[in-house]
């Protein structure tokens, strides 16, 4: 992962994970809107560039990614390395998708009928189709 | 301890405008100003401890003996504070160490402490041993060096304003209710909302499912408006500093209004009064004129539309007169927007009077569901030069 190439992550899926790992270690789980806003005002102090985690997907650098999952350890109380990396799209993966609003309702249909499925493992197979 | 007194809206004790607020309010406003470590020029976890000082400094001028602030200490709710030894002061029970809570690591969170005692000390104060860190209790080392921050920050004299009657002011929509407003606040006031200082007591105030501080308004206002200072200075858009205040005052009327109105006090006092949902609309706002935020008044419900609900001598709009200079920006009262949308949330996104659990994976779900929620935005300010803070919620 180079520090000046953008890789997308899902919002959605973070706010999931993270609230997935705080209920596995008997944390509360936490609403997306103070997720998301904790998040950017987190990012802004601690990295000088604000991300507005309202959207639907975010653009981190390196450098970003290990901020957030710095941000994650510290004032979520998760350890998440291992899960942020299994958020991010590479950045080349979006040739093969159109747009942002299709890789995210390919994603939500995928989340809705298979909610059985291990999140990592759907998302992965999502975009393996979409490579495909 | 001082004396208690009332005035417009707002409750005084010792000459300090005081405040009742539940440990949901207290962890999430504290949780919020702790994010904005790392800003240049801005130390969060200092301005926590020496945003006290100055009050104690204030109440010490005043007159009040050290017993004196150790009483008032148990009586607002914080806990039990003792000192030790000439350096070591401990909380055997304490609001901001036992009830409080952030959603990082366990840590010294119990700043406020700190800084009480550096008031009575006048020395720089931290917090050295935390319950949350496996200590056996919260203890306080007094340092040698001197606080130098101890000065007031109150830069301006505010004076409060003659609140009108009850939907008797201009552009009020009159509305029709059986909330008997005096008998609602007269019931609240004779509720025992303190701390006792007794051998098996804790100093601490349960009541409507939350723990309760009547604490300093002037603390608030010091934190949360130089953290907002500090956050948009570094470049924060303000939208996200505002929302992030604003989601502490709708956690707090989730938790304590939500506690009041599930509470046998209300059911006995205020429910036989209600026929509809707007009086119990009527009846919390009642109730929150009893707890020292300053008097509100409901300009207009229309449930298709809008709520608009004005303020006199607000406890943020007048604190931050008390600070700083009139500012253009009309909408720095976030504990009063918060509150305001989570009351209306309480009773036209969820219904209260079903009697839900109110729990937190009830919070998360309903407030994580977009269907049924409004939006709020604040008109006019005391901060900015108005009469009052006007409040509308919509859908």
């Amino acid at each position: 992962m180079e520090n000046n190439t953008f890789n997308k992550m899902p919002t959605a899926l973070l706010f999931d994970s993270v609230n997935n790992k705080r209920q596995a270690t008997q944390q509360s789980v936490l609403e997306n809107a103070l997720l998301a806003s904790k998040l950017g005002i987190l990012m802004a102090v601690k990295t000088d560039k604000y991300i507005n985690f309202r959207h639907d997907i975010v653009e981190l650098t390196g450098r970003q990614v290990i901020a957030l999952t710095s941000i994650l350890d510290e004032y979520f109380n998760v350890n998440m390395q291992q899960e942020v990396r299994d958020l991010l799209i590479e950045p080349n993966m979006p040739d093969t998708v159109s747009n942002d609003s299709a890789l995210l309702d390919g994603l939500n249909k995928q989340t809705q009928n298979e909610n059985n499925q291990g999140l990592f493992k759907r998302i992965k197979r999502f975009f393996g189709r979409q490579r495909a | 301890m001082g004396k208690i007194a009332h005035k417009g809206g707002q409750t005084f004790i010792g000459g300090l405008n005081r405040v009742f607020h539940c440990n949901h309010y207290n962890a999430h406003l504290q949780m919020s100003i702790l994010m904005s470590e790392g800003i240049s020029g801005h130390v969060p976890e200092r301005l926590l401890v020496d945003a006290v000082s100055p009050l104690i400094k204030y109440l010490m001028k005043e007159g009040y003996t050290e017993t004196e602030l150790l009483y008032e200490f148990s009586f607002c709710g914080f806990g039990k504070l003792k000192q030790l030894n000439e350096e070591y002061w401990v909380t055997p029970f304490s609001h901001y160490g036992d009830s409080t809570y952030t959603h990082g690591k366990p840590g010294k969170v119990a700043y406020f402490n700190a800084g009480y005692v550096q008031g009575i000390t006048q020395f720089f104060t931290e917090q050295s041993h935390s319950k949350l860190m496996d200590d056996d209790n919260d203890q306080y080392h007094v340092n040698t060096e001197q606080a130098n921050n101890s000065e007031s920050y109150f830069a301006y004299d505010v004076e409060l304003s003659e609140p009108p009657p009850r939907f008797e002011f201009k552009d009020c929509i009159p509305c029709r209710t059986g909330i008997d407003e005096n008998a609602v606040i007269q019931a609240v006031s004779s509720l025992p909302l303190f701390g006792r200082l007794g051998k098996n007591d804790t100093g601490l105030i349960n009541a409507f499912g939350v723990v309760l501080t009547n604490h300093f308004a002037d603390y608030y206002n010091r934190i949360s408006y130089q953290t907002y200072f500090a956050m948009t200075q570094a470049g924060i858009p303000e939208e996200d500093v505002k929302e992030i205040f604003i989601q502490s005052g709708h956690v707090c009327a989730f938790n304590t209004f939500g506690g009041i109105m599930s509470s046998p006090e209300w059911h006995a006092v205020v429910e036989p009064m209600c026929k509809g949902r707007e009086d119990w609309f009527h009846g919390m706002i009642a109730v929150i004129n009893a707890l020292g935020w300053g008097l509100y008044r409901i300009e207009k419900i229309d449930i298709e539309k809008e709520f608009i609900v004005r303020i006199y001598n607000s406890y943020e709009g007048v604190g931050y007169r008390r600070m700083y200079p009139i500012t253009e920006d009309k909408s720095l009262s976030f504990l009063a927007m918060g509150a305001m949308l989570g009351l209306v949330h309480l009773l036209w996104k969820v219904d209260i009077r079903d009697k839900p659990s109110l729990d937190h994976d009830f919070y998360v779900s309903q407030f994580n569901n977009p269907e049924n929620s409004y939006g709020v935005e604040q008109t006019d300010a005391i901060a900015a030069g108005d009469d009052y803070d006007r409040i509308v919620v919509y859908r």
